[in-house]
């Protein structure tokens, strides 16, 4: 799996998968932080940088090193021929052997989200807000699901905020279009929905312009690693 | 004794995350952080779940954030049912 995607403007989005992971690839602080993890995650976890490096490299082509690094509770900072980006926007999301990421040359609200379809225990009582609750929506549980995670990433927030106080707006097709959290509406200007097997995967962007500031506390950055 | 409730308390809540996270009570340890025991953030969700119904309360999500190992989860519990009790 070798996925590089468009998405207009500076935006790109990337896969990869855990067999396409190289330890001879990677810095040793990359190599470093993998190995203070859980043995059952590191190649994931690498195929979420190999995923991030494929999205910056197509925003920088002229770069020639990118390195990721990563420090416990602390958001990953990207390193382009060892200077930190200074500006744009990345999200990373990995499951069933397969990383996803995006990045952007701006600053954006993006989130990704990759989710299990295989294995997946929640029940809509669990996550949906009493509105969705009353949906004759033909999508699956882990979609809805993955719809909100990543909407909670490009909020920042991750699972700060519960999902049932976002509620998700869909067209008649069934697509996102939009969202709210309790009463404030969101704009969602930008999604991709890839399913692929034994997974789904979104990627959306939210129009922060006239957002008004959500008032909780920022998300762990484990939460968005996840 | 304050000890053995304390006790007790540190094992049902190991009992609950190695249910949700289906995994070996045994590997779960105090200082075990909770990213490296769940398998993503479904599971973080019904380990939330989970304990909101065994303990009958809502657990405060802000207050997630100071939430960071096991041993951070058992303290977070025994506060909440303290508040329950007062």
């Amino acid at each position: 799996m070798s996925t590089r995607e468009w998405h207009g403007g500076n935006v790109c989005t990337a896969f990869a998968s855990v067999d396409e992971v190289f330890l001879s690839e990677f810095s040793a602080h990359e190599r470093a932080y993998s190995n203070m993890l859980p043995t059952s995650k590191r190649a994931e976890h690498l195929a979420g940088v190999v995923a991030l490096r494929r999205a910056v490299s197509e925003l920088y082509p002229d770069v020639a090193h990118i390195e990721i690094l990563r420090q416990h509770d602390a958001p990953p900072i990207v390193l382009l021929d060892g200077e930190p980006l200074a500006a744009g926007t990345i999200s990373v999301s990995h499951s069933q052997g397969v990383g996803f990421a995006v990045a952007t040359r701006e600053y954006c609200m993006i989130g990704v989200d990759i989710q299990s379809s295989e294995r997946f225990p929640l029940t809509p009582e669990q996550f949906f807000s009493q509105e969705e609750l009353e949906w004759k929506t033909l999508n699956t549980p882990v979609l809805l699901w993955a719809y909100k995670e990543a909407l909670l990433k490009a909020l920042g927030v991750g699972l700060v905020l519960h999902p049932k106080r976002l509620t998700l707006s869909l067209n008649d097709a069934g697509e996102l279009c939009g969202a709210k959290v309790d009463h404030t509406a969101l704009c969602a200007t930008g999604i991709q929905v890839r399913q692929i097997p034994g997974s789904v995967s979104v990627f959306v962007t939210l129009k922060s312009e006239g957002l008004p500031a959500l008032s909780m506390p920022r998300e762990r950055s484990y939460y968005s690693a996840l | 004794m304050k000890t053995d409730a304390h006790e007790k308390e540190k094992e049902e809540v190991i009992k609950i995350m190695a249910r949700v996270f289906a995994i070996d009570p045994s590997t779960i340890t105090l200082d075990v952080r909770i990213e490296d025991l769940a398998e993503d953030s479904v599971q973080l969700f019904a380990l939330i779940l989970a304990f909101e119904e065994y303990y009958g309360t809502q657990v405060e999500y802000e207050d997630l954030v100071s939430i960071d190992t096991v041993g951070d989860i058992i303290s977070y519990v025994s506060a909440r049912k303290s508040e329950t009790l007062t």
